[in-house]
């Protein structure tokens, strides 16, 4: 088969048709973004609202993924140690690390992180005031301007930018049940709030509803490729709430939203993300009509990949499934390889596979562990050839 | 596998014997009932009522709190129930030990053990530690719960405080479970590492990673991590000295 250009590959593999060989999609947190475009020379390095494709497409992404949910904002964000930032939604974030020390001590501490070496200690910033909880803060609450420039217009040059070749994705995660627990609500208040104030839940999900639908339609109406819709309901082991309660909180909303997406355009690519374990609901995301499954996190019900690919792979495409948390960090070159070899047996053949790391590449990864990635996904990712032949 | 996978729904398990311990015409199954639903209202005054029906503290817990919480935690490890329900039904119990526990004291009746949790320093994430943290205390442990994103020395100068039994780290990234590793070779360093038991948890955790960090066991999910700790507190440890040190 004649090499098919990045979106097309890309593309193509969402819609199960046939392609020269597995497209790829890394994404990375930005210590371990620096790290890595070191290597290459590369000095933009932006994540989150401020992404640089640069060494994404170095590394051979199909395609690019840009941020715009309430996750982008936060998580990517330089917030000092003892500081809140509110966002858009009043959310307040603080940055976790070495709790107590002063930015100067902080930077004193992380002169003696080995750079190349697992990092130690990665501050990450984190939700540390939730606007809703309470009937009267709802009652008291502005939703965000769905259609805020800062947020829509950095697409229309990506689009300029590069949609010739590439595949666009938009990022609204996180979207429904996540956006409420972890940010508006907080999590224990989410959970028990559910049983003691229904109602207040009930508004909080219809309120994010109705946000990212308009959010995604406006940037649906720009021309990208593909909506992702990213909603964590799975922990480890099971999925954090019950797959009926799921279907009573999340379906529907869902099946509004993807019904409006493709209303805007009915040709509209729709990914629907949960980090761990969401295999109860895989079944459900295919009545809902999405396209693409990820992150295929290798752990509790998600980790029989090939009975998962056997079962639902004809009925929607899958991306992930490489194991981020022990493998990639901690496995020694050779297992690394095999993994990747794995991986490919068993979600990429027959198609409407896209190979990605679970979930982000943190700074504990190895260099040597990425190129032997990269390198066996070259190896072992081309149809026609073992393992995909 | 998955939709048509058959879980195994435990069964509410009644305690032999319960009825010798009430007064008569006592009866449990509307408490059962409340803290398997997690009603904490009812469970609250119904054990109010117990109190002043004169019925042993002791009793109380093991009889009327103990077997619809024990159900909706199997639940919970089997997957037929999850983070919501177990939440409810934890704070249901949590009403009724309010009540019992001051009684508990006064007989004499000493915690399980006391335990100092936290999730490791750079980690904010604390769902699961929290759960452990209402699992513990309901089976009777002493719970000192540090938050997140706690530093190594502080688990060490709480745990000298409270002479803590156990210790337990969570960690939910690959890139902070490194610091379970740390606090651990710093209660070395410290001196301490032989007064107290290490349980360390969080998705990343295996129980290869355990032993690898030198913990002294690994929690699946919160009720093995209780039936451990219940194991763990068991074993010897070396003395606290009387000054704290």
């Amino acid at each position: 088969m004649k090499e098919l250009l990045p979106r097309e590959r890309f593309a193509r593999a969402v819609r199960h048709e046939k392609v020269d060989r597995v497209p790829l999609l890394y994404r990375m947190k930005s210590e371990a973004k620096e790290k890595i475009a070191r290597v290459y020379g590369i000095t933009k390095t932006g994540t989150g609202l401020k992404h640089n494709p640069e060494l994404e497409l170095r590394l051979g992404n199909d395609a690019i993924i840009y941020q715009i949910g309430i996750n982008a904002q936060f998580s990517h964000r330089p917030i000092k140690i003892g500081e809140t930032w509110f966002n858009h939604f009043g959310v307040g974030y603080g940055k976790s690390g070495l709790k107590g020390r002063t930015e100067d001590e902080h930077l004193e501490f992380m002169k003696t992180q080995e750079f190349w070496g697992p990092a130690k200690v990665v501050p990450e910033n984190f939700p540390n005031h939730h606007p809703i909880t309470s009937m009267e803060e709802l009652k008291n609450y502005t939703w965000p301007d769905p259609a805020d420039p800062e947020l829509i217009d950095p697409i229309k040059s990506l689009i300029d930018e590069y949609q010739k070749d590439y595949y666009i994705i938009v990022d609204l995660s996180s979207t429904l049940i996540e956006a409420a627990y972890a940010h508006l609500v907080g999590t224990q208040n989410f959970f028990l709030m559910l049983f003691d104030q229904p109602e207040l839940i009930a508004a909080v999900l219809d309120g994010l509803t109705e946000y990212y639908t308009q959010l995604g339609k406006n940037v649906i109406d720009l021309g990208i490729d593909m909506i992702r819709v990213g909603d964590d309901v799975g922990a480890q082991q099971s999925m954090m709430i019950s797959p009926v309660q799921w279907r009573e909180l999340a379906k529907p909303r869902f099946d509004y939203m993807f019904k409006e997406f493709r209303k805007t355009n009915k040709d509209i690519d729709i990914k629907l993300h949960s980090c761990g374990d969401y295999s109860p609901i895989i079944g459900d995301m295919i009545e809902l009509g999405v396209d693409l499954s990820g992150l295929m996190q290798p752990t509790g019900g998600n980790k029989h990949q090939k009975e998962l690919r056997q079962k639902f792979g004809d009925d929607i495409a899958f991306i992930g499934g490489f194991d981020v948390q022990r493998l990639l960090p901690r496995g020694q070159v050779e297992a690394v390889r095999n993994g990747v070899c794995e991986v490919m047996k068993n979600l990429a053949a027959g198609g409407g596979y896209i190979f990605s790391p679970s979930h982000y590449i943190l700074a504990d990864v190895p260099i040597q562990n990425i190129f032997t990635m990269l390198e066996a996904q070259r190896d072992f990712g081309t149809y026609g050839k073992y393992p995909l032949n | 596998m998955f939709d048509e996978m058959e879980l195994d729904d435990p069964v509410l398990e009644i305690p032999e014997g319960w009825e010798s311990r009430a007064p008569e015409d006592w009866e449990w199954e509307t408490l059962w009932d409340a803290v398997e639903y997690g009603d904490h209202i009812y469970t609250d005054s119904r054990v109010q009522e117990a109190i002043e029906a004169d019925i042993n503290p002791r009793v109380i817990l093991d009889d009327g709190l103990f077997p619809g919480f024990n159900l909706q935690a199997d639940r919970f490890s089997a997957q037929v129930i999850f983070i919501p329900e177990m939440l409810i039904t934890a704070r249901a119990m949590k009403a009724g030990l309010a009540l019992i526990r001051p009684l508990l004291a006064a007989n004499a009746e000493k915690p399980v053990g006391t335990f100092v949790i936290g999730t490791v320093l750079g980690d904010m994430h604390d769902i699961g530690q929290s759960i452990v943290t209402i699992m513990l205390e309901n089976a009777g442990f002493n719970v000192i719960n540090l938050g997140t994103d706690v530093h190594p020395d502080r688990f060490i100068q709480t745990a000298r405080e409270e002479n803590a039994d156990l210790v337990g780290f969570s960690a939910l990234l690959s890139t902070t479970v490194y610091y379970q590793k740390v606090t651990i070779e710093e209660f070395q360093n410290a001196g301490d590492r032989e007064k107290v038991k290490i349980l360390i948890g969080g998705a990343p955790t295996t129980p290869e990673w355990a032993e690898e960090c030198g913990a002294d066991g690994w929690g699946k999910d919160a009720v093995e991590a209780v039936r451990l700790a219940l194991r763990l507190v068991e074993q010897p440890r070396a003395a606290w000295n009387s000054d704290g040190g």
